[in-house]
C-alpha cells in the first residue's frame, strides 16, 4: 500500500524550507554588509578598511544579531 | 524503492536550486555595493557626463572596502549560510 508518496512529500518539503533558509540568510547576508558599509564607511582616503571603521562594522553586525535574537524571542513571550 | 545509483531527482532538484540561489546572491551583491558607492562617491550635480579622478579613486577604494566589509560580516554571521 506504501506508494512512498507521504516520505516523499516530507522531503520535498524539508528540503524546501532549507532552501528558502538558505535563500533568506544569503539576502540578510548582503543586506547586513550593505547596512553596515553604509553607516560605517565614509571616507575613501585609502583603499583598506581602517581600524575605526572595523570596529564599527563588528559593533554593527554585532548589534544585529542581538536585536535579530531579541526580535525572535518576542512573539513566544507574548503568547499567552 | 529504486537503488541509488546516483543523484536522485530530489537532490539534482536542491543542487540546481543553490546554484540559483548562489547566482541570486551574486547578483543582489553586486548590485547593493554599486548602489553604495554610486551614493558616496559620485557627485550628486552631475556637471560631467565622464567620472572625474577624484570619483575614480573613490569607487576603486569603495569597491575594496565594500568587500572587506562583506568578507567581514561574512565571518561574523557564520560564513556563507550552510547547507
Amino acid at each position: 500500500m506504501a506508494t512512498g508518496g507521504e516520505e516523499e512529500d516530507q522531503a520535498r518539503m524539508a528540503a524546501i524550507a532549507d532552501s528558502l533558509q538558505n535563500r533568506d540568510a544569503m539576502r540578510l547576508y548582503n543586506w547586513v554588509s550593505h547596512r553596515c558599509f553604509s553607516d560605517c564607511v565614509t571616507t575613501f582616503y585609502r583603499r583598506a578598511l581602517g581600524k575605526k571603521e572595523e570596529d564599527c562594522v563588528r559593533s554593527c553586525v554585532r548589534k544585529f544579531l542581538l536585536l535579530s535574537a531579541s526580535a525572535a524571542a518576542a512573539p513566544s513571550s507574548l503568547d499567552d | 524503492m529504486a537503488a541509488k545509483g546516483g543523484p536522485s531527482n530530489l537532490e539534482k532538484e536542491q543542487m540546481f536550486g543553490m546554484a540559483e540561489k548562489e547566482m541570486e546572491y551574486r547578483v543582489d551583491l553586486f548590485n547593493r555595493l554599486t548602489h553604495a558607492c554610486f551614493d558616496k562617491c559620485i557627485d550628486k550635480r552631475y556637471k560631467e557626463a565622464e567620472l572625474n579622478m577624484g570619483e575614480n579613486s573613490c569607487i576603486d577604494r569603495c569597491v575594496s572596502k565594500y568587500w572587506q566589509v562583506t568578507n567581514l560580516v561574512g565571518q561574523m554571521l557564520g560564513n556563507r549560510p550552510q547547507m
